[in-house]
């Protein structure tokens, strides 16, 4: 896991209707020929608003799934 | 072969029986390797990496039954079904590779070593009960509840590296879809149950946790 996690794209999947590029808040992403990319990745949030926005599954965030430090389970 | 976990205790002539009539597929992450309603599909057994079994209805939406790791099989019950129709369909998770068996030698296998047939029944009898278990997941508890028992589950994880999940995967796991995934993580969060980190879902208060997945 990097330090600073990002979303994946997925550009086969992308049909570059551009609802991601509307909807984050923080203008992070970006068509480039037709591909979608992350253009200001030092502004990402990793709030999942374009992940929720996408119609073709294009955009994924990822979460590792972990306990606290010290909380036992 | 011997590394495979239903078959470590076979002895030599019948894991010698299996490997003449297995071959090894390579898989890249996300191909899929076997579709629901396939006739004649093999059997596999994975050697390397993980394999997502899962069924989907018509609009697309799946239900992921099981994710399975290096030593266990899919698509046995065709070998020994009424029916040959392969029950669901597997896609690779991250590169993989696995042991293919033709279902007439796998049957013929079973049916001339014992050793490999009591294998099997305890290959697919322990596979029964995880269906079982999650027939009841899905139909007696609530989304919160399935949730937190598949948090709590993952968070026992320790593959290497660690797994890392998408909402609308968590979703296809306990049957539900990712926005409701996104509201109770977020109520969980609210309630001090988790931490929502940039790339984490952090269990804070696990008893709480433990609650709520009426475990």
């Amino acid at each position: 896991m990097p330090e600073r996690a990002l979303p994946t794209l997925y550009p086969n999947r992308c049909t570059a209707c551009g609802l991601c590029l509307t909807a984050c808040p923080e203008g992070v992403l970006a068509l480039r020929q037709g591909r979608p990319v992350l253009a200001k990745p030092s502004a990402c949030t990793y709030c999942g608003i374009c992940e929720a926005v996408c119609p073709a599954e294009a955009v994924e965030l990822y979460y590792e799934i972990v306990r606290a430090p010290g909380r036992a389970l | 072969m011997r590394g495979l976990a239903p078959f470590a205790a076979l002895e030599p002539a019948a894991l010698e029986a299996l490997g003449q009539i297995s071959a090894l597929r390579r898989y890249d992450d996300g191909e899929i390797i076997l579709l629901e309603g396939d006739a004649e599909a093999p059997a596999f057994f994975v050697i390397e990496g993980a394999v997502r079994v899962y069924r989907s209805n018509l609009e697309g939406r799946e239900q992921t039954l099981i994710i399975l790791r290096p030593g266990e099989g899919m698509n046995l019950p065709a070998a020994f079904a009424d029916t040959s129709l392969a029950p669901c369909s597997a896609a690779a998770v991250g590169p993989t590779q696995a042991l293919v068996i033709g279902l007439r030698d796998l049957r013929e296998a079973a049916r001339l070593w014992p050793s490999i047939a009591l294998a099997l029944l305890r290959h697919l009898a322990n596979r029964l009960q995880h269906l079982t278990a999650l027939t009841y997941d899905l139909s007696l508890l609530s989304v919160r509840a399935r949730l937190a028992r598949f948090l709590l589950a993952q968070s026992r994880e320790t593959s290497t590296p660690p797994i890392r999940w998408t909402h609308a995967q968590i979703a296809a796991r306990i049957g539900t879809v990712r926005v409701v995934v996104s509201r109770t993580l977020s109520a969980l969060a609210e309630e001090g149950v988790l931490r929502l980190d940039r790339q984490r879902i952090e269990i804070v208060d696990p008893d709480a946790l433990e609650q709520i997945a009426e475990v």
